[in-house]
């Protein structure tokens, strides 16, 4: 097990290393002089290429992109071409938020997700299975930013039950967890269902049917732990969307994450902090799906890490 | 060849088969009508639609649902229903093109991934575990954030945002189809790799590929919606729904039906369009053949 989590820690260097070299490159590609764009429209010349000399954009892109990935390691990331702080300032600023959401809707994911699946699993071909499925459809098929606009009508403009935007307490999160987390929900409680309805058909549910056992302990003992395998591998792949969908969300609600950040640093062409961010945003995914990876080992230990 | 032979034949073709099946399955035949629907409403939404989709009337500004305006009129008394009307063309053809290029780039790259494997198959599937990297909208935003907001530009994004999947379902698709005896018979005969790719794999391959298309389809709507929304898609006062939905946002108090409407139009499309991708799954699967 050490040695796999070894191999794995090591195969994330590469996978990182092109996740840079890919946003380095994406960057550069941005028409415009980068050390002008960090110093924004008031710097001098002399100031301009002072900093073209520091960051070596006079010298071919690969010994560019060493000077920069050194300085990325050690947490230099520019600063802000708008706001002039530093951007590893910006990105922690705003980071506790957007990972406070994330998880928010994950755990809504999970708990709706598995209940909606192991019910239509359970009652496979009843109306409650027929329901829970026209549910997912519907959230699957749901634009993210219009369902957040229905619950802000609905709970914050007519019910008064939570604030229409900002960050917080937990009233806060409720409205942008649940517009995030349901898209995520209905995609596990299919994966739940289908992995659900093959393990309830094996022999040693059967057995254990057969041992006289209630049907709550053979679900949740028996099956659902053997059914979890697949929906371990959608959840790594749905923290992704989660991420990912959180740019979408925040800007509903007007939530002060890095996604909103992220949107308006596109909109001012203020670069430095689109690259952090964007380099937060794939960092963060790598590590989840490589801990997604180390958790089969718990939930399944015929799994061998050779 | 007798004609009842022939009759006999043309129904155990695999399109005639699978074409049998999706008559049968409900939800898919809903999603095709809808479809076909939501596809000729674009077509002729200059005979449909009841106003110029742009007419301003202040004088109407804002009002909810009514005989002359079915849908209500925006903040700035454009009808909405002419608007989701016309709306229907450009999120079509967004989404259309966004996958077509998605799914050109895709197939190829898985194709090629599949069929020659080795060092070719490891470099272009490290390349998309890179792509991996940078999930859900956040591909087609970078693409939008380099290149800048345009109608092309969304298309590209939609695009780059899909052709990993495809990449990775053809790869899968070509790693069982170039164990087939077919494919060794091809090569017994002389046949180059171009020929086997593209004469005897790729067309083998296309109900996969045809599956995930319309799938697809509907995330690309939505991500083109997502980007119009953010502000970083078709740029007002072009009626695409996300953008509708975005300049809506500001009326909710007011008037709701402004965002409202543009929302059940996206929905129902990647309704249609989700119903139709599951069925047509369903009709060429061979796993669920009889």
């Amino acid at each position: 097990m050490t040695k796999y989590v070894i191999r794995r820690l090591a195969m994330l260097v590469p996978i990182l290393l092109g996740v840079s070299i890919l946003i380095f490159t994406v960057m550069r590609l941005i028409p415009g002089d980068p050390a002008r764009q960090a110093l924004g429209p008031e710097a001098t010349g002399e100031q301009v290429e002072a900093l073209r000399k520091a960051w070596r954009l006079d010298e071919p892109i690969w010994v560019q992109y060493w000077a920069w990935l050194q300085r990325a390691i050690t947490g230099d990331l520019g600063r802000s071409t708008v706001s002039r702080v530093p951007v590893v300032e910006e990105l922690a600023t705003r980071f506790p938020a957007t990972l406070q959401l994330t998880v928010a809707a994950m755990v809504i994911a999970i708990v709706l997700g598995l209940a909606f699946g192991v019910a239509g699993a359970v009652w496979h071909n009843s109306a409650i299975d027929r329901v829970t499925m026209v549910i997912a459809l519907l959230g699957i098929c749901t634009p993210s930013f219009w369902l957040g606009l229905l619950l802000l009508l609905g709970f914050s403009v007519k019910l008064h039950w939570f604030p229409a935007a900002g960050a917080g307490g937990i009233e806060h999160l409720v409205l942008p967890a649940v517009t995030l987390g349901v898209g995520a929900a209905a995609i596990v409680a299919r994966v739940t269902r289908s992995s659900m309805i093959d393990v309830l058909g094996d022999d040693y549910v059967r057995t254990a049917r057969a041992k006289g056992l209630r049907q709550q302990t053979v679900v949740t003992r028996h099956a659902m732990r053997n059914a979890m395998i697949p929906v371990l591998t959608i959840l790594g792949l749905e923290f992704g969307g989660l991420l990912a969908g959180s740019v979408v969300t925040e800007s509903v609600f007007a939530y002060p994450g890095i996604g909103q950040l992220l949107i308006r640093s596109i909109g001012n062409r203020d670069f430095p902090i689109v690259q952090g961010a964007l380099l937060l945003f794939s960092v963060q995914f790598v590590i989840i799906n490589l801990v997604v990876d180390l958790l089969y080992a718990k939930a399944d230990p015929r799994i061998q890490y050779s | 060849m007798s004609t009842t032979l022939r009759k006999a034949e043309r129904e155990r073709s695999l399109w005639g088969d699978a074409w049998r099946r999706l008559r049968r399955n409900l939800f898919a035949m809903i999603g095709l009508v809808g479809l076909v629907l939501i596809v000729l409403v674009a077509i002729f939404a200059p005979r449909i639609a009841p106003y110029d989709p742009n007419l301003q009337d202040y004088m109407v500004a804002m009002k909810g649902p009514s005989r002359d305006h079915w849908l209500g009129t925006d903040n700035f008394g454009r009808d909405i229903l002419s608007r989701i009307i016309y709306g229907a063309r450009i999120s079509l053809r967004l989404g259309l093109f966004g996958t077509i290029i998605g799914a050109s780039i895709g197939s190829l790259l898985g194709a090629v991934a599949g069929y020659f494997g080795g060092w070719i198959d490891t470099l272009i599937m490290r390349l998309l575990d890179i792509q991996m990297a940078f999930p859900g909208i956040l591909l087609a935003v970078i693409v939008i954030a380099v290149m800048g907001i345009s109608d092309v530009n969304v298309i590209i994004a939609i695009g780059v945002f899909s052709f990993p999947t495809f990449a990775r379902v053809i790869r899968g698709s070509f790693l069982v189809l170039r164990e087939q005896d077919y494919v060794s018979a091809a090569k017994s005969i002389g046949a180059g790799s171009r020929r086997i790719l593209f004469r005897h794999l790729l067309p083998n391959s296309l109900s996969p590929i045809l599956v995930l298309s319309t799938l697809r389809l509907g995330t690309a709507i939505l991500t083109a919606a997502s980007l119009g929304f953010l502000g970083l898609g078709v740029r007002p006062p072009n009626p695409e729904w996300g953008t509708m939905l975005s300049e809506g946002r500001n009326y909710m108090q007011l008037a709701p039906h402004i965002a409202i409407f543009p929302g059940l139009a996206i929905l129902l499309t990647v309704v249609a369009l989700n119903l139709l991708g599951d069925g047509l799954r369903d009709a060429l699967d061979p796993r669920t053949r009889k």
